[in-house]
Parts: structure tokens; C-alpha cells; sequence
């Protein structure tokens, strides 16, 4: 074999052998830092590891504090249910209470209702027949009217015997008057007429004080009369307002009886 | 007891209805004064109503004047002729006049005394005037009332209290219109 073909085969040799090397050097760089890149991520594991056991052991120690949390809860749970029982307990008792209280005032209730509906109902009647005293003024002035005519008859009776009584007086006259004439025989029946003259003049002073005691009875009994029937109406003017009043008041009782 | 404001304003009520209805019912005009004593003017009977409360009695007296001219004024409140208009037709138109007024009066008095109650009116002779003082009136008052042209008519006031009466009465004139005459 030639020279240059020689060593253009122990050029190649060369070549291949360097080439190796570098590959091999390439190589090792390569694992190195593949090895350290995996150290790397075999230490960032293990401190992801590290902080989950921290994380764990908080987590434990928070959860054994809600487990007492709960413990807790749960006694004041009891606590409260058995509170709950004791203010049911007490409730129902208060219902009842009130329940029979309700029924003691609706019992109480209904006899009032019961009486004031008696009694309303006595008022109602007392003031229908008090209405009817209209009636009764109706029969006094009825009365009025013939005691008036009554006391007319009397003033015309009077007024006749007022008429006779100056008769008396004018026949006493003419007896005194024809006993003059008939001189000392008529001396006896002068005094008659005389006396009769007198008598004549005291019954017609009686027939006016009569008269005045007639006028007089007149004005007092038909003022008293009327004050009678004025007050009458006043009395039933007053009935009537009460008797609204109290239809009112009965209707107000009841319209609350029904809410 | 009466109080002098009870007086005054029951003078003025009584004036102020009497004269109102008056000229309403007659269509003429009238006046009214306080006189001492009635006179008398031919007239033979009065009509007599009273107001009542438990505190007083009013008497009212209106002098019934049968005459022509009397006549002629209250045919007006009447619906008949006035040659058809009779002695008995006139005395009931009077006395309606007198409900009339006594009827305004308690209206009025009913503001200051709740219970009233008023009579129905009532002719008597004049020869029972003299007894009116018998029934011990704490306060009396007559009038003269003219209605023109020739009627002169003649009414008095008398208040007999068992009570104070006390009140004044509102200056305003409220007279009302009233209805037909009150049968008892």
C-alpha cells in the first residue's frame, strides 16, 4: 500500500477517533447535565414533599381542632335541645293555660252578653212605654180642655147670677121706694128691702171676687197645664235621644262581638 | 237667678223672630219696642205659650187684636179669600203665628238648654192678665209692634226661673221657617 494512501487512511482513523472522543465527550456533558437536571428535579420533589408533610401535619392539627369544634358543637347542640324541650314543654303548658283562659273569658263574655241583651232589651221596653206617655199628655189636655169648659160654664153662670144679683138690687130699690109711699105701714118692709138691698150688694161683691178667682184659675191651670206639656215633650224629646243612643251603642257591641 | 246677658239676649231673640215672621208671613214692614205696661187696644183675649226646661219657664203672650186691619195681615198667611175668611180661620191662623214664633225661639234655645220642650198655644181672656205676677216671673217684658200701614199689636215676655239661666245668645240671625201649627 502507498504512502499517501496510508496515511489518508490513518488521517481517517484519526479522524474517526477524534470524532469519537467528541462524541463521547458530548455524550458525557449531556448525562451530567441530564443527571443534574434529574438531581434537580429529585430535590424540588422532595421539598414539594417536605411541604406537604407540613401542610398534612397542619391540616391534622386543624382538623383535631374542628373535631373538638364539633365536639363542642354537638354538646351545645344537647344543650339546646334539651333547652328546646324544656321552653316546648312550657309552651304547650302556656297554650293550655291560655286556652282555657280564652275560654273562661268567652264564657264570661257570653253571660255579660247575655245580661246586657237582658237588660238592653228592658231598656228598650221601658222606653216604648215611656213613648207612650204622649198618650197620656194626649188625655191631660183633653182634661185641660174640659176643665176650661168647665170654668167657661162657671164665668157664664157667674155672669147670670150677676144679672139676678142687680135684679135683687133694682127690686130692693123699688120695694124701699113703694114702702116709702106707704108711709109708717111700710116702715116694716122698708128695713126688709133695706136688708134685702144689702144682701144684693154683698153677693154682687162675692159674684166679682168670684169672677176674678174664676180668671184667675183660668190663667194657673193653663200655664201649669202647659208647662206640663212642654216638659212632656222635653221628657219624650229626651226618651228618643236615648233611645237612638242606645240602638247605637248596642250596634257597636255587637259589630265587636262579630270581629 | 237670671243673668242680665239671659235678658238682653232673649229680648233680642224674641224681637228679631217676632219681627222676622211678621214681615215674612205679611209682606210688610214691621217694628218693635219695649214698653212699660201693656195698654189696652181693644183687645179682649191673648194666646198663651210656653217654653220649658228645667231651669225656667217662658211665658209668651200675644194680644189676639180682632180687628179689620188684623184681619187684612194674617188672611196673608192663609190660603182663603178674605171675605171667606172667618173669626175661627183667623184665630187659627194667629195661633200659628204664635207656634211659629215660640217654635223659632226654642230652636234658638235649644243651643244653650238641651231639653226643651215648648206647649201649644192657648186663647184666654184678658181679665187673667192681672194673675200673671202669681206666678212670680223673674224677668217681664212687653213690646208694641207696628205693622205698617194700621196694625198695632201688642206681646209680652215672662220668665219664670227655678234655676240659673244664664246665657248669651249669637249676635247672627237665624231665624227659620217652621211648619204648620203643632197639634198636640
Amino acid at each position: 500500500m502507498s504512502s499517501p494512501g496510508l496515511l489518508f487512511l490513518l488521517g481517517c482513523l484519526s479522524g474517526i477517533c477524534l470524532a469519537t472522543l467528541i462524541l463521547n465527550a458530548v455524550w458525557r456533558r449531556r448525562q451530567r447535565e441530564e443527571s443534574d437536571r434529574i438531581q434537580g428535579d429529585i430535590d424540588r420533589l422532595r421539598g414539594l414533599v417536605r411541604e406537604q408533610e407540613g401542610d398534612l401535619v397542619r391540616k391534622n392539627h386543624q382538623l383535631d381542632v374542628l373535631r373538638k369544634e364539633a365536639d363542642q358543637h354537638e354538646t351545645l347542640i344537647a344543650q339546646l335541645e334539651t333547652r328546646h324541650e324544656i321552653l316546648a314543654s312550657r309552651l304547650r303548658d302556656y297554650q293550655a293555660e291560655r286556652d282555657q283562659q280564652d275560654e273562661e273569658r268567652q264564657s264570661r263574655t257570653r253571660l255579660e252578653r247575655r245580661i246586657f241583651s237582658e237588660h238592653f232589651r228592658k231598656l228598650c221596653d221601658e222606653i216604648t212605654l215611656a213613648r207612650g206617655f204622649a198618650d197620656i199628655f194626649e188625655r191631660w189636655h183633653e182634661s185641660m180642655n174640659s176643665l176650661m169648659v168647665q170654668n167657661n160654664e162657671m164665668h157664664r153662670q157667674n155672669e147670670r147670677f150677676t144679672a139676678i144679683v142687680q135684679d135683687v138690687v133694682m127690686l130692693s130699690l123699688n120695694a124701699a121706694i113703694e114702702a116709702a109711699r106707704a108711709g109708717d105701714n111700710g116702715r116694716g118692709f122698708a128695713v126688709v128691702a133695706e136688708e134685702v138691698r144689702k144682701l144684693a150688694h154683698s153677693s154682687e161683691g162675692l159674684s166679682r171676687e168670684y169672677s176674678k178667682n174664676l180668671y184667675r184659675n183660668d190663667l194657673i191651670t193653663t200655664s201649669t197645664f202647659q208647662d206640663i206639656q212642654a216638659g212632656g215633650k222635653m221628657i219624650t224629646s229626651a226618651l228618643v235621644s236615648i233611645d237612638v243612643l242606645s240602638q247605637s251603642l248596642n250596634q257597636q257591641l255587637w259589630q265587636r262581638e262579630d270581629e | 237667678m237670671i243673668s242680665d246677658s239671659a235678658t238682653h239676649s232673649l229680648d233680642r231673640l224674641f224681637t228679631g223672630i217676632v219681627t222676622h215672621h211678621l214681615e215674612a208671613l205679611t209682606d210688610s214692614s214691621c217694628s218693635m219696642q219695649a214698653i212699660q205696661e201693656t195698654a189696652e187696644a181693644g183687645e179682649r183675649e191673648f194666646a198663651l205659650i210656653t217654653l220649658s226646661s228645667s231651669a225656667f219657664k217662658c211665658l209668651g203672650i200675644f194680644h189676639f187684636n180682632d180687628s179689620q186691619a188684623a184681619r187684612r195681615q194674617f188672611n196673608r198667611m192663609s190660603s182663603v179669600a178674605l171675605d171667606r175668611f172667618g173669626q175661627q180661620a183667623f184665630r187659627d191662623a194667629f195661633l200659628e203665628f204664635c207656634n211659629m214664633c215660640y217654635g223659632s225661639l226654642n230652636r234658638e234655645l235649644v243651643a244653650y238648654f238641651p231639653h226643651l220642650g215648648m206647649s201649644t198655644p192657648y186663647f184666654l181672656p184678658r181679665d187673667c192678665l192681672p194673675f200673671i205676677t202669681e206666678l212670680n216671673p223673674g224677668f217681664s217684658r212687653h213690646y208694641r209692634i207696628r205693622l205698617k200701614p194700621d196694625l198695632l199689636l201688642q206681646a209680652s215676655l215672662h220668665l219664670c226661673d227655678f234655676g240659673t239661666v244664664d246665657f248669651t245668645a249669637r249676635t247672627a240671625d237665624s231665624t227659620e221657617e217652621t211648619g204648620e201649627l203643632e197639634l198636640f
